[in-house]
Formats: C-alpha cells, sequence, structure tokens
C-alpha cells in the first residue's frame, strides 16, 4: 500500500500552483489512499466506509431520488394541512410524545376527538371536519378566513396541555420519534411544524427510491437502464408520492421495506455475510418501530432467513447458520423488549400485533384465512361471502391505486379506471411474456423468488387479518386501502422492469419511454385532480 | 425520441382538455349534503331501497348527490319517477368511499315538481349511513330492507319511515372551465397555510416541471 504524502518545504508556486490548488490536490490524494485502503482498515463500523459507498452510487439512482423526494414534497404542498389520511392522529401521536416524553397510552376510535386544544383550535380555522371525507367542500377559499386560521395559529401556542393520539397510540414510536425532531425545529407554529415533518417523508420516499433502485439492478441484472425505468416509475407512482408526502409512519415503513428486499437480493446474489446479516436484522429492527404493519413483512423476513440458513447449510454446515442466527436475533430484539415493556407496565398500547395474536385463535383461523382470501380474490364456492356486489381485486385494489387521494375522497371518475385497467392489462402480459421466455432462470432462483413471496403474502395476510378483527369483529369497516401494499413497491417496480424487457429488444426502449410518461402522465392528473377537489 | 414526444403530446393534450371541462354546480338543493347539521338517519350492512317524495327535479340536472356515508361504497341505482312514470335514471359502481355519493343520470330538458326519488342499494354487506335531516314523518322518506331494487313498490314493501328526508343535491354541468378558474384556484392554493401567497402554486408547478425534465432526461440518457 502507497500513500502520497505532500513535499516537504516550501513549495514552488510555479510548479504546483496556488495554495487553494495544493489543497485540492491533497484532497484527491487522501480520496486516493482511502480508496486504497483494505476495507476493514477504512473508517466506519465493521469497516464501512459510507462516503466511499455513497461516492459509488450512480447518478442516475440520485436523480431516482430526487424526483422521489420533488414528488413527494409537491404532494405535501398539494394536500392541505391534515387532510392526509390519520394524519391529525399521527400529529398528534408526535404532540405528546414531545410534551409528555413518553407514548401514548389510550387508543381512540372514531366519535372521539381527543386533540389537544390547540390542535383543536387549528383545526377549526381549517374547517378540518368540514373537509375532510366531503369531496365537494373546498379548503380556505376568502382571506377572512385565512385571517381567523392566522389567528388561531397565534393563538394556540397560548394554550396548555397535549392531546392523545388517537387511532394510532397502539402503533410503535419508531417514526414518530424521528418526527420529533423537525416536530422540533417547527418552533411554535402548527403548520410550520406539519410542513416540516411532511418533509420527513418526502425524505423517506428519496431512499425508498433509492433503495429500490439497487433492488431493481440486483434482481434484474443485465440492462441496467431498464432497472432505472422501474425505480423511475416507482419514484413517480403518485399513490407513493401522496402517502409520502403526509404526516405518516407509512413512509418508514416504505423505506425499511425497500431495504429488507434489497438485503435479500444482495443475500441471494453475493452471499449472506456477517456484514449484510447485521444490516438485515438493523432493518428488521428499524421496521419493527415503524408501524405494525411490518409484522406482514417481518413473516416473509424470517422464511427468508430460514431458506438462506437451509441453502448454505448444505455447503457450509452449522457455520451457515451464524448469519440468520445474527440478523433474527438482532430484528427481533426491539419488538420483543416493546411487548415487554408493555406487559411490565400493563400498557393496553401493545400495537396490534397482540390483538392480532389474539385473535388467531383455533376456531376463527379458517374464517380469517376465507376473509383474507376474499379480500383481494374472488369468493370461491363454500366460503361464506364477505364482500357482496364488490370484486375487491377491482374495486378496491386497482381502481384505488389508480387515485386515492386526500382523506380517502378524491378519486377518478371509472372510466379513467377502465383506462388504466387495458393499461395494466398490457404490463400484466408483457411481464407475462419476459416470465414465461426466461422459465429456466426463474427454476434456478425459485429459493429467492419464493422469500419475495412469502414477503407478499405476509403483507397480504397481515392486512387480511387486521380487516378482519376492523370489519367483523369491531364492526367499523374493511381496510380497502391500497396504500396497505405500498410496502411491496420494489416487487412493483420489478413488474415495470419485466414489462419493458418483455417487449423485446427491438421495442423495450420504445415501452420504456412510454412507461416513464404514463406515470409522469398519472402523477400530474392526479395532482390536477386533487388541487380541483381542494381548491377548485 | 418520437415514443417521448408522443407522450409528452399526449400529456399536454390530456391536461389542456382536463382544464376545458367545468366542475359541476349544484343546480338545486333538496336537503343539504355534507352540511354540519347532516343527522343519521339509519345506519344498516345489506341491501337496501329507499324512496322520498316531494322532490324537484331541475332541467339539465346530470347527477345527484346522496347524503350517505360508506367506508367501502355500494352500487348505487337511481330512479326517478314523476307518477308511475320513469322520468331518468342512472347508476354508479362500487368504487366510492366518504360522506356523499353522486349518481349520474341521463338529465331531461324540463323541471319537473312533484317527484320520487328511488335509491337501490346493494348487493352490499359493508356499513353504511344514510344522512340527512329530520323531518315530520309524513315528509320522511321510506326505505326497505333486503331489497335493491329502486321501485316505489319495493321501497313500499315491508317499509320503514326513516324519520328524515336523506340529503339530496341535483348537479348541473358548471358555467366556466378550469382554464376560466385558474386564477382563483392560484388564490385558494395560497390559503390555510403557515406562509400564504400566490408563490404557492407557482412552487408546485416550478416542483412538478423540475420533475418532468429531470425524468425525460434520465430517461433519454439511459436508453441503449
Amino acid at each position: 500500500m502507497s500513500v502520497a504524502r505532500p513535499p516537504h518545504g516550501r513549495p514552488d508556486k510555479a510548479r504546483t500552483g496556488s495554495r487553494s490548488l495544493q489543497r485540492k490536490r491533497r484532497r484527491e490524494q487522501e480520496r486516493a489512499s482511502r480508496r486504497t485502503l483494505a476495507p476493514d482498515q477504512a473508517p466506519g463500523m465493521l469497516g464501512f466506509d459510507l462516503r466511499a459507498a455513497l461516492r459509488r452510487v450512480p447518478r442516475a439512482a440520485w436523480i431516482c431520488a430526487l424526483i422521489a423526494l420533488l414528488n413527494a414534497t409537491a404532494w405535501g404542498i398539494i394536500t392541505p394541512p391534515f387532510q392526509g389520511k390519520d394524519e391529525i392522529d399521527n400529529y398528534s401521536y408526535v404532540e405528546y410524545l414531545a410534551a409528555a416524553g413518553k407514548l401514548p397510552e389510550k387508543a381512540h376510535l372514531s366519535g372521539e376527538e381527543p386533540y389537544s386544544q390547540k390542535l383543536t383550535l387549528v383545526t377549526q380555522g381549517l374547517r378540518y371536519f368540514q373537509v375532510r371525507f366531503t369531496p365537494f367542500e373546498h379548503s380556505l377559499t376568502t382571506n377572512a378566513e385565512q385571517k381567523t386560521l392566522t389567528a388561531d395559529v397565534n393563538r394556540a401556542p397560548s394554550l396548555e396541555g397535549h392531546g392523545e393520539a388517537g387511532r394510532v397510540a397502539s402503533e410503535p414510536p419508531g417514526y414518530y420519534a424521528l418526527a420529533a425532531i423537525p416536530y422540533a425545529l417547527g418552533g411554535s407554529n402548527i403548520l410550520v411544524k406539519l410542513q416540516l415533518m411532511r418533509l420527513l417523508g418526502a425524505l423517506l420516499a428519496a431512499i425508498t427510491a433509492l433503495l429500490t433502485f439497487f433492488f431493481l439492478r440486483e434482481v434484474l441484472p443485465g440492462a441496467p437502464w431498464v432497472a432505472t425505468v422501474g425505480a423511475l416509475c416507482v419514484a413517480l407512482q403518485p399513490l407513493f408520492a401522496s402517502s409520502s408526502g403526509i404526516v405518516s409512519p407509512d413512509a418508514m415503513l416504505f423505506t425499511v421495506s425497500a431495504a429488507v428486499f434489497l438485503c435479500f437480493a444482495l443475500a441471494f446474489h453475493r452471499g449472506f455475510d456477517t456484514r449484510l446479516a447485521i444490516a438485515l436484522g438493523l432493518v428488521t429492527a428499524v421496521g419493527f418501530t415503524s408501524k405494525v404493519n411490518f409484522i406482514g413483512v417481518s413473516l416473509g423476513v424470517f422464511a427468508g432467513l430460514a431458506v438462506l440458513a437451509i441453502r448454505e447449510f448444505r455447503y457450509r454446515r452449522w457455520a451457515a447458520l451464524r448469519s440468520p442466527a445474527i440478523a433474527a436475533c438482532i430484528g427481533i430484539a426491539p419488538f420483543a423488549l416493546y411487548l415487554l415493556r408493555n406487559a411490565l407496565t400493563s400498557n393496553p398500547a401493545t400495537g396490534g400485533s397482540v390483538q392480532l395474536g389474539g385473535q388467531l385463535s383455533p376456531g376463527t383461523v379458517l374464517k380469517e384465512l376465507s376473509y383474507s382470501w376474499q379480500l383481494f380474490m374472488p369468493h370461491l364456492p363454500g366460503m361464506t361471502p364477505y364482500f357482496r356486489g364488490v370484486f375487491p381485486l377491482r374495486d378496491i385494489w386497482f381502481n384505488r391505486s389508480v387515485g386515492f387521494y386526500g382523506w380517502m375522497d378524491t378519486t377518478f371518475p371509472t372510466w379513467v379506471d377502465n383506462v388504466a385497467l387495458v393499461l395494466a392489462a398490457g404490463v400484466a402480459v408483457l411481464c407475462g411474456r419476459e416470465l414465461f421466455v426466461h422459465r429456466n432462470a426463474l427454476r434456478a432462483r425459485l429459493p429467492e423468488l419464493a422469500v419475495y413471496g412469502a414477503i407478499v403474502l405476509g403483507v397480504l395476510f397481515m392486512l387480511g387479518f387486521s380487516s378482519y378483527r376492523c370489519d367483523l369483529i369491531e364492526h367499523e369497516c374493511s381496510l380497502g386501502e391500497p396504500r396497505y401494499l405500498l410496502p411491496l413497491l420494489p416487487v412493483f417496480g420489478a413488474a415495470i422492469v419485466l414489462a419493458v424487457r418483455g417487449a423485446g429488444r427491438r421495442w423495450a426502449p420504445v415501452v420504456g419511454i412510454a412507461m416513464v410518461m404514463l406515470f409522469l402522465g398519472h402523477d400530474l392528473i392526479s395532482q390536477l385532480q386533487t388541487i380541483a377537489r381542494y381548491y377548485g | 425520441m418520437v415514443t417521448l414526444a408522443v407522450g409528452v403530446a399526449l400529456l399536454a393534450a390530456a391536461s389542456a382538455v382536463a382544464l376545458t371541462r367545468s366542475p359541476p354546480r349544484v343546480a338545486r338543493v333538496g336537503v343539504p349534503v355534507g352540511d354540519a347539521s347532516d343527522v343519521p338517519l339509519g345506519k344498516d350492512l345489506g341491501d337496501m331501497t329507499i324512496c322520498q317524495s316531494g322532490e324537484t327535479l331541475p332541467a339539465g340536472v346530470s347527477g345527484i348527490r346522496i347524503g350517505m356515508w360508506a367506508f367501502l361504497g355500494a352500487k348505487m341505482h337511481v330512479r326517478i319517477y314523476s307518477g308511475s312514470r320513469i322520468l331518468t335514471e342512472g347508476s354508479r359502481g362500487p368504487n366510492w368511499t366518504s360522506d356523499s355519493v353522486t349518481v349520474p343520470i341521463k338529465p331531461v330538458d324540463h323541471q319537473t315538481s312533484g317527484v320520487k326519488v328511488c335509491i337501490g342499494i346493494g348487493p352490499n354487506s359493508q356499513p353504511l349511513m344514510l344522512l340527512g335531516a329530520e323531518t315530520p314523518a309524513r315528509e320522511s322518506a321510506v326505505a326497505t330492507l333486503g331489497v335493491n331494487s329502486p321501485t316505489p313498490a319495493a321501497a313500499a314493501s315491508s317499509h320503514a319511515q326513516l324519520g328524515g328526508k336523506i340529503g339530496l343535491e341535483y348537479l348541473a354541468a358548471g358555467r366556466g372551465s378550469w382554464w376560466s378558474r385558474v386564477v382563483s384556484v392560484v388564490k385558494h392554493m395560497g390559503l390555510g397555510r403557515a406562509y400564504t401567497g400566490s408563490w404557492i402554486a407557482l412552487l408546485v408547478a416550478a416542483l412538478m416541471a423540475a420533475i418532468g425534465v429531470l425524468a425525460i432526461r434520465l430517461t433519454l440518457r439511459t436508453l441503449p
């Protein structure tokens, strides 16, 4: 290893250039010397050089991340304050956490408004309850209303106390603890705080796009430009951007889910070493603190760890269990601690996880499986029909994926859904063609695909069981919101990549451009639709 | 390049056409919908037929907004009767959620008073709440559970008084296109925030323009 040293003695300006040039050269030399260092000698945790890693990120990945950031930021401005789904409850959770310094304890379902006086005052000024869930009711339209709002916002800090976290009180605190930073930076103005917290979501969206980019490059190598198209389509996806542009733990859930997919892609393609095991464990741990729904993803994570262990066991025997065991132990630790803490303090806010566990009794499990099946697929003979008159796959998941913004009250006319269905069918055909053509390669990658499939199934069953509880036990409603599927964004990106490749070598660039334009157009028209709904 | 040019042209054309449309206007309010004084008139999980008499159908109405809350909507079929004659009808799928649902109907060319509006809801298995205003029993709407045929006969069979009138608003095509409303939309976008002003709309436009330019440039650069 050789490290160039700066010359001794007084430098000759004519030969070496000005001082600033010398400094620049020295920095370049230092950078070059760092590049030659072995990974285990480089600074950072376990030899991981973050700056070197960031330098290796392709420009295209940064642009995809920037697009996701700008897109979610635009959605965060378009959506009026607190008009995102459950945004007021999420804000209230952070307010409680910041003011009380502890986790909220009481979950309030509909009918009760447990918010602080200051938040109630500002939401009145915003006409929040009149606008929410009422598609023809616009946001503020007169200067007089704005004047009232400004007075309310200025008066709010003088009011004492804090509210509770509404229906999200049972969520774990990871996202909310992170959101407490922009909350604190926002000073005393609730609307500034909210906007800064929304920017946190936009930042997480950028990281999600970045991770999706790498996942696509890893799982579908060969034509890197197609992976760029896939990541670009994810960054432009309006439902993803609108869900990330509000105060919601969903944004963090999307990010950790994308990281989970990337870790497994790396594990299957480059080997599951200790560093990757620690990374996957940490990602899983963070995932458990992000949102209860991560339990669905985690089912796939633990299935994946088992697959990796079995696969390696043939060659490395017991040593093969080391990395999966490390990942599993790190991953489950915070979740176990959280449950223990709640058990010791008799805290009812134990998360939907425990409620989910409680409802999985042998007597109801068949019913729940049947319900979960029907939440996505047509009901089969012998099943009790739970969704009469609705074909959930289309009426809930597809149509609402096309457009379902604001407080779930901004949608497209039916004809737009029909046009989108034709386009989606085209994408599905191209995707199917690519899978069929490369069926032999798929067979060789069956364990890896099984892990992705397990994550997908985990998310769907988690959704099904939660919806069963909400719909049939609490008699509230089924959880028919497509944002719950967004942890599967990397799979969505992979479907886009497969469709582009399925068009064949000649037509792939044309389909790639068409796909980007389609998502750009969808995003733009969705924003116009939302603007028309709130400000028309 | 050709695909890109076609894509950009289609996008610009679609946006321009969308802006030439006009938002619907309320031609007549039967009972206000989405009003703060809305009262729940009934909640049910199944099929239902509701008929409400004494309504006036204005000319040119292309949709009826009904006061009804659902998280996961149901199929809706509306028929409007003058005596036993069907004046107009329309239906919509279950893809709605909120505290109102708008059902498109065929416009009629003259106003008719004393009409009966019948609404068939279903098939349905999700919670659904009827919203409206309380009225004396003789004026209130009638509902029959378990059937979803929007006919007075269906509503009359084993019917129950709802205790009030269901929220109904009659919508017709608006008079000004979105183009003509751009200035007011820009102004409204600047309200309801910590920092106000028309620059908010310009900022959103700039962000979208930047996204478009970045996406197109990246696509062109990465293509083989």
